[in-house]
């Protein structure tokens, strides 16, 4: 019965229906996309640290787990190196670079993350073809897949990268030998070089404190039983001075500005789920006050409050349901045809989740709609009351 | 024969801080089966008042009233709500039907909520509204309707689940007299043809 009288009234009263499933629909579109960038942006921001070979990140002490601030040399590498239970140390440089692309005098550019890495140690990527960096000093480079979306570069091609050094702009030509997938870094698709090309290119301080040694920002640290990296930064920062070790999830974290893009997405989406509750409870509470008399002449002809309040519950349900699922649909589809570039991931979890608050926040919000229906008195909504 | 609705010394009182006002004040009556009674008086008489009563829709400040020998004001609100659902048609001056349902469906309604909707109750809802004359807007929705019509619609909905008594509110308001039988006609004759 209550679902006959929902269906029936929403069927007679398609359009005004269909605009609020419309309204759901775009909101939970909102909902699904931000989340979905959020994601994407987090990401790009932490994909190559969170995809690391290694259980513990190296900094140097007292920089708060900053990348660009750790500056590390070989001296510290080789003293984590003798520690017992660690297997292997990696060190990596980060900088930015652009990638400049064929064309006339003003050539296309692309920015990436440059990241200096020592061939076959932790920090090093994995390659999904061609080769893998082999040499120290190879100019050589191996290519973020992320990078290929955007423009085709074969395996054995030169590329041009750009950097700027000091207040000159450099132009370095390096091979491409491989390609490995899923290296955000920073916001960036990644270039992998040997980490002496690295320091031959990258863009230099001013004043270089440690002369004529190779300085990186961090070293990925392989433990040779990976399930006691809690006890082996104690362990480590005992036996090695000047040095803060973490795990990787604690390193992405630390990234400039990732907990305030988090925390802005998150408050963003939250909003937007209050927006779907004032809109279905808005639009239900109106439609209720509008039916006063209806609902007290049910009443008295026997119609039971549960018929009466399952009813509208029913169509807050369909009205949820029904514009969540256009809502996800017209995600699915912009999501199979976003062009490359733009950072949206659509975490099947994610997507449950926020799918589910906002069915769950429909009903909810129905709940003021409902206490108007039950609190309705039947002589005095049909204008019999004394 | 027994009552089919019967009061016994019914009053209802209404207290402000000042006043006292007796909308009914003792009044007993008896209806058996079959019987057709008017409730005939001015305006703020307490005719609502006394129907209010019967329906079990309000309460008696003193005295009984029963329906089908059972009385009103021992029954829970759940309880009186499936009883009037079963054995009570009402009708009222105005606000009488669903605006999303057709006229067909506003008396099936009726059916429904007390579960006996199937082929012949269908049936019977339309014999009943042709009937009444409303043969060639079955299908259509009380804002196509005239206040007439929703009226007829209204006591065909009363009728059609086939209650113990029928407790119309000024049941001929809005009926318009150049096309209807005298009033009375109009919530009478349909009861007897309901009870075929």
């Amino acid at each position: 019965m209550p679902l006959y009288l929902a269906i029936k009234e929403m069927l007679r009263n398609r359009v005004r229906y269909a605009v609020v499933i419309l309204i759901v629909a775009l909101i939970t579109l909102l909902v699904l996309f931000t989340a979905a960038l959020g994601d994407g942006l987090a990401l790009t921001g932490k994909e190559y640290i969170e995809n690391i070979d290694a259980e513990l990140i190296l900094f140097q002490d007292d920089v708060d787990v900053s990348i660009p601030a750790s500056q590390l040399n070989r001296a510290r590498l080789n003293n984590i190196k003798r520690v017992a239970g660690v297997d292997d140390v990696g060190p990596i440089g980060f900088a930015i670079a652009s990638i400049l692309l064929e064309g006339g005098e003003t050539r296309d550019k692309i920015d990436v993350s440059l990241i200096g890495v020592e061939p076959g140690k932790p920090g090093a990527p994995t390659v999904s073809q061609g080769v893998g960096l082999r040499s120290p000093r190879a100019n050589e480079v191996v290519l973020d897949q992320n990078v290929l979306d955007r423009v085709d570069i074969p395996i054995g091609s030169v590329i041009d990268l750009k950097v700027v050094q000091g207040a000159e702009e450099e132009i370095y030509s390096l091979k491409v030998v491989g390609y490995t997938e899923g290296q955000h870094y920073f916001f960036l698709p990644s270039v992998f070089v040997p980490l002496r090309t690295w320091e031959l290119i990258r863009p230099r301080p001013d004043f270089d404190e440690t002369g004529m040694d190779i300085v990186f920002n961090i070293a990925a640290v392989k433990l040779e039983d990976p399930d006691t990296w809690p006890e082996m930064i104690e362990f480590i920062e005992y036996n090695v001075n000047g040095v803060e070790l973490t795990d990787p999830v604690t390193t992405y974290r630390a990234t400039q500005g990732f907990t305030e893009m988090q925390s802005i997405i998150d408050t963003q989406q939250r909003f937007v789920v209050l927006i779907v509750m004032l809109v279905i409870g808005s639009f239900f509470q109106i439609q209720t006050l509008q039916k006063v008399a209806q609902i007290g002449m049910l009443k008295i002809i026997g119609a039971s409050n549960w018929i009466i309040a399952t009813t509208l519950l029913v169509q807050v349900m369909l009205t949820t349901v029904l514009g969540v699922a256009l809502g996800g649909l017209t995600v699915w589809a912009i999501a199979v045809s976003l062009p490359p570039g733009i950072p949206a991931v659509f975490d099947g979890t994610k997507v449950a989740v926020a799918a589910i608050t906002l069915l769950v926040s429909g009903p909810v919000a129905g709940l003021i709609a409902l206490r108007t229906v039950l609190r309705v008195e039947p002589l005095t909504a049909v204008g019999l009351g004394a | 024969m027994a009552n089919a609705l019967e009061t016994k010394s019914i009053s209802k009182i209404y207290r402000t801080d000042a006043t006292e006002v007796r909308a009914v004040d003792n009044v007993s009556i008896g209806v058996k089966a079959g019987e057709f009674v008017a409730l005939v008086g001015p305006s703020g008489s307490g005719k609502t008042t006394m129907l209010a009563m019967l329906a079990g829709l309000l309460r008696p400040s003193r005295g009984e009233a029963l329906v089908e020998d059972q009385e009103l004001s021992q029954m829970k609100e759940s309880e009186l709500t499936r009883f009037r659902l079963r054995h009570i048609g009402f009708t009222l001056q105005a606000n009488n039907l669903v605006s999303y349902l057709t006229a067909q469906e506003n008396v099936e309604l009726m059916l429904r909520l007390n579960r006996k909707f199937d082929r012949r109750g269908r049936k019977r809802a339309r014999e009943l509204l042709e009937r009444l004359g409303l043969g060639e807007r079955l299908n259509s929705l009380p804002s196509q309707l005239s206040g007439g019509q929703q009226q007829r619609v209204a006591i065909a909905r009363a009728l059609v689940h086939d209650p113990s008594i029928v407790l119309a509110d000024e049941p001929t308001a809005s009926l318009d007299t150049e096309r209807s039988p005298p009033p009375a006609w109009i919530p009478s004759v349909p009861i007897k043809w309901s009870r075929r």
